[in-house]
């Protein structure tokens, strides 16, 4: 119920309070014209058919009574001989009275009006009248011939009539009951229409005051909460979402302002959130820019330094290039000396050789001397211990010769060895002396060089200042963006924005640090 | 004026009628002619089956009623009910049970009761004339006869004592 109210248009919720009422009062009519046409069935019943056959009891009891007084009258005017016209008159009447109520009983029970009880009651009484009628009309057909017999069988009419007589007050007091019930029935009815007609007048009453009321709320409702949300967003506040999901008019304007709201939200979101990550990215900017401006001027001066650095490395090279220079020329001298101390050395092999020779000469003469001494004995003892003296120095001055040789040769070995040493290290020197003089020369186009960078570097710094500048400036005009943005009130997360987003800023910076990087 | 006329004809066609019939009829029969005619009212009975029988009987103008002027055929059940009434038939039907005579005597009952005990009955009882007002001697003879199972009395009435 209440999905399908709220999905209903305003015009046809404004028309649900009357049209409930109106229902309500067809629903009330519907039931009190009912209610008269029962009672107007009741009365109907009350006339037309307890009544009547109230009316019909009432003549049949009556007519019987009548008869049974006039048999008697009849036969007693036999008995006197009372005039036979008058008799057969009165005898005709009587059996015609009775022929016409049980005409009229018979009418009364093929009637479909009859209850069952009332319909068993009236056979009774057909069936009672039936006998009744055979009995005087015996008894008058007697009487006519025989009225001794017929006053006797008087008897049985008395009987019949006095039993048709019972059930005909019976079925008297029947529809006496009946029309009561009916009357009954039909006050109660009027009383429970009266009571359900005051009873439903009243829900009526409060039913469409309630309905009226709900309807208002649920129309206006919805209208303030529009309104205080609109107010709330004009003042900026893009968080504001109107729960409501009727399909009315007011739906539709529920859902273009949540659409307006949402677009508005994600188009300032992510505007704030550029403007943060401009700002962000400025200062950032900035800072670099610093850094570098700072890292330029110690290039600057470190290329200043190496360029003083590669003049003093020229001129030292220069003065090592003199140095090994005159090394060359000492190592030439060197060489001459090397070769006069190998002759010197060749020589001295000779003279130790010499005295070698001698010292085995000396030991021959020192041994021939102890031989001779030996010989000469005691006298010679003297002798041969002076040439044992000899013979040993004779021996040690050879060995000393050997060692001599032996050093010699080594000497001379080693100054061939340091002959061929000076000489490579002459070629060396060689081409040191070449490689210093390619290095000096390299060292003059270092250091011009390093002039030149000294002055790009220069340049750029200039430039990164200019840059430095431009920098603050967007730098400060994000900002300015981001306070005014800052007075909507989103409910974007910052880090809710995309990466791509992100990527895309941060693309814009890639290839400005490349040219940097390209520049030194 | 036109009803007393036809009422007037009524009357006078009901006494020539009757004055016809007391022509007709023959004459006052004696009891023995009566008791004659009572055996063979209940042997024709006997032989035809009562209810053929009774159907003749009860037409006033059949020679069984008609023979004499003072008989006429009669029968009745044991509970009263008039079976054959020959002067009377318009009385056939009717339960005499309880009629008494002018002694106040229930001559119906007695007659039958002296059948159940004896198997007939003669019986005389007094009637009131209330025309001439004078009471007369009558005398029903009848005899019980089987009737399909049931016992009934079959017989004449005489007017006058046997």
């Amino acid at each position: 119920m209440s999905f399908s109210f709220k999905n209903l248009k305003l015009a046809p919720k404004m028309l649900i309070s009357p049209a409930v009422v109106l229902v309500f009062l067809v629903i009330l009519a519907v039931g009190i014209y009912v209610s008269f046409a029962m009672q107007k069935n009741a009365l109907n019943d009350i006339y037309n058919n307890r009544f009547r056959q109230y009316q019909s009891s009432a003549k049949m009891l009556n007519d019987i009574n009548s008869v049974q007084g006039n048999i008697s009258r009849i036969l007693n005017w036999i008995k006197v001989n009372y005039d036979d016209g008058i008799v057969t008159g009165a005898i005709e009447e009587q059996k015609n009275i009775l022929t016409e109520d049980m005409a009229l009983i018979k009418k009364i029970i093929n009637s479909s009006v009859l209850t069952d009880e009332e319909k068993k009651l009236f056979i009774g009484a057909e069936e009672n009248l039936i006998e009744y009628q055979k009995a005087v009309i015996a008894v008058l057909d007697t009487a006519a011939v025989d009225v001794n017999t017929a006053i006797q069988l008087m008897s049985t009419t008395d009987g019949k009539h006095d039993e048709l007589n019972v059930l005909l007050k019976k079925l008297l007091l029947f529809e006496d009951k009946l029309s009561k019930e009916k009357y009954d029935s039909a006050v109660a009815s009027i009383n429970l229409t009266i009571t359900v007609f005051l009873i439903v007048v009243v829900l009526i009453v409060v039913f469409s005051f309630i309905i009226t009321i709900m309807i208002t709320r649920a129309v206006t409702g919805p209208i303030r909460e529009t309104i205080s949300v609109l107010s709330r967003l004009a003042q900026g506040d893009l968080t504001q979402k109107i729960n409501l999901t009727s399909e009315d008019e007011i739906g539709t304007l529920v859902q273009s302002v949540n659409v307006m709201r949402d677009k508005m939200n994600h188009a300032v979101g992510e505007a704030m959130e550029i403007s943060g990550v401009l700002t962000d990215s400025a200062s950032q900017e900035a800072a670099a820019i610093e850094e570098t401006s700072a890292s330029l001027d110690e290039i600057a001066s470190m290329t200043r330094q190496n360029a003083a650095n590669t003049d003093a490395a020229n001129q030292l090279m220069i003065a090592a290039r003199e140095a090994i220079k005159k090394a060359n020329d000492s190592m030439a001298g060197l060489t001459e000396s090397m070769g006069e101390i190998a002759k010197a050395s060749e020589q001295t092999q000779k003279i130790v050789k010499s005295i070698d020779e001698i010292a085995f000469q000396t030991n021959l003469l020192a041994l021939n001397a102890s031989v001779e001494a030996a010989r000469a004995g005691e006298a010679g003892a003297g002798f041969a211990v002076v040439a044992d003296e000899v013979r040993n120095l004779a021996m040690r001055a050879t060995e000393s010769a050997r060692g001599s040789t032996d050093l010699i040769g080594d000497i001379v070995s080693k100054v061939k060895a340091g002959d061929s040493l000076v000489a490579s290290t002459s070629t060396a020197f060689h081409e040191v002396t070449a490689s210093s003089d390619k290095v000096v020369g390299l060292m003059g186009e270092i250091a011009a060089a390093s002039k030149e960078q000294a002055q790009g570097v220069d340049q750029v710094n200039r430039a990164i200042a200019d840059m430095n500048v431009s920098t603050q400036q967007t730098a400060g005009n994000a900002e300015n963006l981001a306070s005014v943005m800052s007075i909507f009130k989103t409910d974007i997360d910052r880090h809710d924005v995309t990466a791509s987003k992100k990527a895309a800023t941060l693309k814009g910076q890639i290839p400005l640090i490349d040219m940097q990087k390209k520049d030194f | 004026m036109k009803r007393i006329f036809i009422s007037t004809v009524v009357a006078v066609m009901a006494v020539l009628f009757t004055a016809g019939f007391a022509l007709a009829q023959g004459k006052a029969a004696t009891p023995a002619q009566a008791k004659e005619l009572y055996n063979k009212a209940v042997a024709y009975t006997k032989q035809v089956g009562c209810e053929k029988a009774f159907a003749e009987f009860n037409d006033k103008n059949s020679h069984w009623n008609v023979t004499y002027s003072n008989v006429y055929m009669s029968a009745g059940d044991w509970n009263g009910i008039t079976l054959v009434q020959g002067r009377y038939p318009i009385m056939v039907g009717q339960n005499h049970f309880d009629l008494k005579d002018a002694d106040g005597k229930y001559f119906i009952r007695e007659a039958i009761d002296k059948c159940k005990k004896t198997g007939h009955a003669v019986h005389t009882y007094k009637w009131m004339i209330t025309k001439t007002n004078q009471v007369e001697d009558r005398t029903m003879m009848v005899e019980a006869v089987d009737c399909g199972g049931k016992k009934v009395d079959v017989g004449i009435s005489y007017e006058g004592k046997i």
